[in-house]
């Protein structure tokens, strides 16, 4: 902590993600020549400094192999740079866009997640923000816990305004209902983790987040279905206890046998992951994140990326010489002197400390490297749905081709027919044909659902759709009440951060 | 066979002194022998973290059953032998996790009633040079948190709140603020902050002294103009709270009845940060607000009349806080009543004050 950090130590390269808190960025530190995350909070969004404050508190006084280690912070503007180590494979949840992980990768993930868990819980904090995305990987397959802390208390604070910030899928029912907030949180969530890696994602995910706030605390706690192991189903279950007493501790999970699975877990089956992933990522045509562009070139295309581009705001107090005046006032006093010329030296001396070359490491939009013609938002949100519907479509494999036998050709059909899909709704480089595929498809499911056909209908569409078309009806009653709720929420819950923005 | 010559406690009194040997030993020696005493701190720390946590298998049948009884021994024998002090001093030769036992013991000390009194209170204060010992923790990085952590407890008792801000090593928490590194700066801060709003009789008090009310001044107004976004806000909100606590009346008066003050809070208000903007004018109200306001305020208030009104126009408007919206309803309004006219005392000249939204300003 002895090292006094400034932003000149540092060599911003690729974003590495974005979240309420802010930006994390990958970037060189060019003291000790090793890579770091940048994590940059803005300050001026935060009510309460103090909050931050502890929050860095707890991250120093934490030293864990399983913990991502904190190096240090410093203040640039109104901004906070957490200098963070920096694991190369990226968290579980990159990882699993290319497919659930077996149960002894996942035996292993949770084996080391615990022992942070339990150094955690011993020394008294909780980590409250448990997931895979959390989770993250380093190049000799070291599982290390991250994001513990800031970039949670900051959603909390928050969450003050919004409810409920962020995604509450991995939240504990007793969280939920603010009935109490021990440590024994941070085990559910651990549950939900599990089943996050077994399946690809978190239970309850065909609700919305603003439902699943009502459907965690009504129960019954999410399960394992009979594909996995004992070991696996149990461990999970002892995760997923409604009642905080009987849900076990870190210390007690960590002599589970389940986690005896994952001991014999090497570093090439880590690496393999990441293998899987590149693959997989080539196969989609998920292009690579960009690199770091140099701020003057940046102005050209900053009106563009307007709306994503997070620093903008800090530009103006960072490129700024006179911090102080947003207003001239007149300060002169007519009968004293001395008055004007300390106000001055005052002035001066803060001008000199705010004179800082301008920042050139203003974080570029991942989104530049598309080409000029796209919208970005729209080219991310189609990214979004592609990723998406390939996670289903991993899903619907891993689910089939466990339950049946699949021969070589009968697997291979299937991965056609997938790649199909994924062409016509994405990758096609005919737009038009995209476009008419959708419609195609559409209209012919709508056929299908109208038919009077029963032996069609129940050929291609679900049991689901088929047995419950009348109570399909009372759903759709309810829905409609529900929407009434939802829009009160959404009343409730309308931020007021965006009004904040103007005041700048 | 080594671990034959290892001592083991048979009591709590028992674990204090072998452990005030092991640091003691830290103190002298050096390579092999100072990590062996490191170990052996370690190994007892975490025995005395089992007994905190209420673990009270660790003395086998002799056991004393009651835990008030434990701590009560443990107590005893650290008053008698000054355990404290020397696992304060040295605390950076501790290892990094088990520093935190030393907090937690200090702090489960402080917490310990005994009817009406706290022992280790009266133990601090008869022994201020452990307080002292605290206060210099930001000129030590590595322990420096620690040391916060374990001052911050004892300041929640009046007695040390006084030996602390009468000591003179408190002046220096304006500089340690001021450092680069960030956790040193907010960590002082919040000790800064805690020793003068905690017990508001006591700092009251410390504020009727007109030679400590200016170097409150002339530190805090260097924290505002010199300090970095952090900094700034948290002085500045720090001033605020202060002078609306009615035992400082006397600083309050002092800070508002100065114009260089005033300039200064006036920029604050014009700083680009909303945040630092709201502080300012938490502090800039009560200059407003002041019924018997200096000559010299009201003409920088006076001249600056249309700027502050068209300012406080839109100023923080979102906000639906009915206090806030009475706050600066009336602060408009006493700039509404200031006198429209300017007189320049040396010249004898009478000015008319910018009626068509301009500034007099003669130095332009």
């Amino acid at each position: 902590m002895s090292r006094k950090f400034s932003a000149d130590q540092f060599h911003l390269s690729t974003e590495l993600g974005k979240g309420s808190f802010g930006v994390v960025y990958l970037a060189d530190d060019l003291i000790t020549h090793k890579q770091v995350a940048i994590k940059q909070l803005d300050l001026e969004q935060t009510d309460d400094l103090l909050e931050v404050q502890k929050e860095i508190l707890m991250l120093s006084t934490c030293i864990h192999d399983n913990i991502t280690r904190y190096y240090g912070c410093f203040i640039k503007g109104h901004k906070l740079w957490i200098i963070m180590e920096f694991l190369s494979l990226g968290s579980c949840a990159d990882l699993l866009t290319a497919g659930p992980f077996s149960e002894s990768i996942i035996s292993y993930i949770c084996g080391n997640v615990l022992n942070a868990l339990d150094y955690l819980h011993d020394s008294g904090k909780i980590h409250r923000d448990i997931k895979a995305a959390n989770i993250l990987i380093g190049s000799n397959g070291e599982i290390k816990l991250a994001d513990f802390g800031v970039a949670t208390q900051l959603s909390n604070i928050l969450s003050k305004r919004l409810t409920f910030a962020g995604t509450p899928y991995w939240m504990a029912p007793e969280v939920i209902k603010h009935e109490e907030y021990s440590f024994k949180a941070d085990i559910w969530s651990l549950g939900i983790t599990a089943i996050e890696l077994a399946y690809g994602r978190p239970p309850l995910t065909e609700f919305k987040s603003y439902e699943v706030i009502f459907e965690i605390p009504k129960g019954p706690s999410p399960s394992l279905d009979s594909g996995f192991s004992e070991e696996f189903r149990d461990f999970v279950n002892c995760c997923l206890k409604m009642d905080i007493s009987d849900r076990y501790t870190a210390k007690q999970l960590l002599l589970h046998p389940f986690i005896k699975i994952g001991k014999k877990i090497k570093k090439i089956d880590i690496l393999n992951l990441l293998d899987k992933k590149l693959k997989w990522d080539l196969e989609i045509g998920k292009k690579a994140k960009p690199k770091y562009v140099p701020t003057e070139l940046r102005s050209e295309n900053s009106n563009k990326n307007k709306s994503k581009s997070s620093s903008n705001k800090g530009d103006l107090l960072n490129n700024s010489n006179d911090i102080h005046s947003t207003i001239k006032w007149d300060l002169t006093l007519d009968q004293n002197d001395d008055g004007g010329d300390t106000l001055k030296n005052i002035t001066e001396s803060v001008k000199q400390l705010n004179m800082n070359p301008k920042m050139n490491i203003v974080p570029q939009s991942p989104l530049n490297y598309d080409e000029k013609l796209k919208d970005p938002i729209q080219e991310q949100k189609e990214l979004d749905m592609k990723k998406e519907m390939i996670v289903i479509l991993n899903q619907t494999f891993s689910k089939v081709s466990s339950k049946y036998n699949l021969t070589t050709s009968q697997y291979d059909q299937l991965v056609d027919f997938e790649n199909q899909l994924i062409d016509s709704f994405f990758m096609n480089k005919d737009d038009r044909y995209r476009d008419i595929f959708s419609k195609f498809y559409k209209i012919f499911i709508k056929r299908v659902m109208r038919t009077e056909n029963e032996d069609l209908k129940k050929l291609v569409l679900p049991k689901y759709y088929l047995s419950e078309e009348a109570e399909l009806k009372q759903f759709r009653e309810l829905t409609g009440k529900k929407a009434d709720n939802k829009q009160i929420l959404r009343e409730e819950w309308t931020p007021e951060p965006s009004n904040r923005h103007k005041n700048y | 066979m080594a671990f034959l010559f290892k001592r083991n406690p048979k009591t709590p009194g028992d674990l204090v002194k072998i452990l005030n040997e092991q640091v003691t030993k830290l103190d002298q020696s050096n390579g092999s022998e100072k990590k062996k005493a490191q170990d052996e701190a370690t190994r007892h720390l975490i025995t005395l973290k089992s007994i905190l946590n209420g673990d009270d298998s660790i003395f086998g049948e002799s056991a004393i059953t009651s835990q008030p009884e434990i701590l009560n021994q443990l107590s005893q024998e650290i008053y008698s032998c000054d355990i404290l002090s020397v696992l304060i001093t040295n605390l950076a030769d501790i290892e990094f996790d088990s520093r935190k036992i030393v907090v937690l013991l200090f702090n489960s000390l402080l917490k310990r009633k005994s009817g009406n009194r706290s022992p280790t209170v009266d133990y601090l204060v008869n022994n201020p040079k452990i307080i002292t010992l605290l206060m210099r923790g930001p000129e030590l990085p590595e322990v420096s948190l620690n040391y916060g952590i374990m001052l911050r407890e004892a300041l929640k008792h009046e007695v040390i709140a006084k030996i602390v801000i009468y000591d003179p090593l408190f002046w220096k928490y304006f500089t340690y603020v001021n450092t680069d590194i960030f956790e040193i700066s907010t960590d002082s801060f919040a000790t800064l902050k805690d020793s003068l709003t905690i017990h508001e009789k006591l700092v009251g008090a410390f504020f009727s002294n007109d030679a400590i009310i200016d170097r409150f001044i002339t530190s805090i107004n260097h924290l505002m103009t010199a300090g970095n976004y952090v900094t700034k806000r948290e002085s500045t909100k720090l001033l605020a709270d202060l002078i609306m606590i009615k035992a400082n009346y006397k600083m309050m008066s002092s800070y508002v009845n100065n114009v260089e003050n005033l300039k200064i809070i006036m920029l604050l208000l014009g700083d680009r940060s909303k945040n630092i903007q709201i502080e300012g004018f938490n502090v800039f109200k009560v200059f407003v607000a002041n019924p018997r306001k200096e000559k010299s305020v009201i003409d920088i208030l006076t001249k600056n009349r249309i700027r502050l009104l068209e300012f406080l126009e839109t100023f923080n408007k979102e906000r639906n806080d009915d206090l806030f919206i009475a706050e600066k309803e009336y602060i408009i309004q006493q700039i509404h009543l200031l006198p429209k006219i300017v007189m320049n005392e040396k010249s004898g000249e009478i000015k008319e004050s910018n009626l068509n939204g301009k500034i007099i300003n003669e130095f332009d």
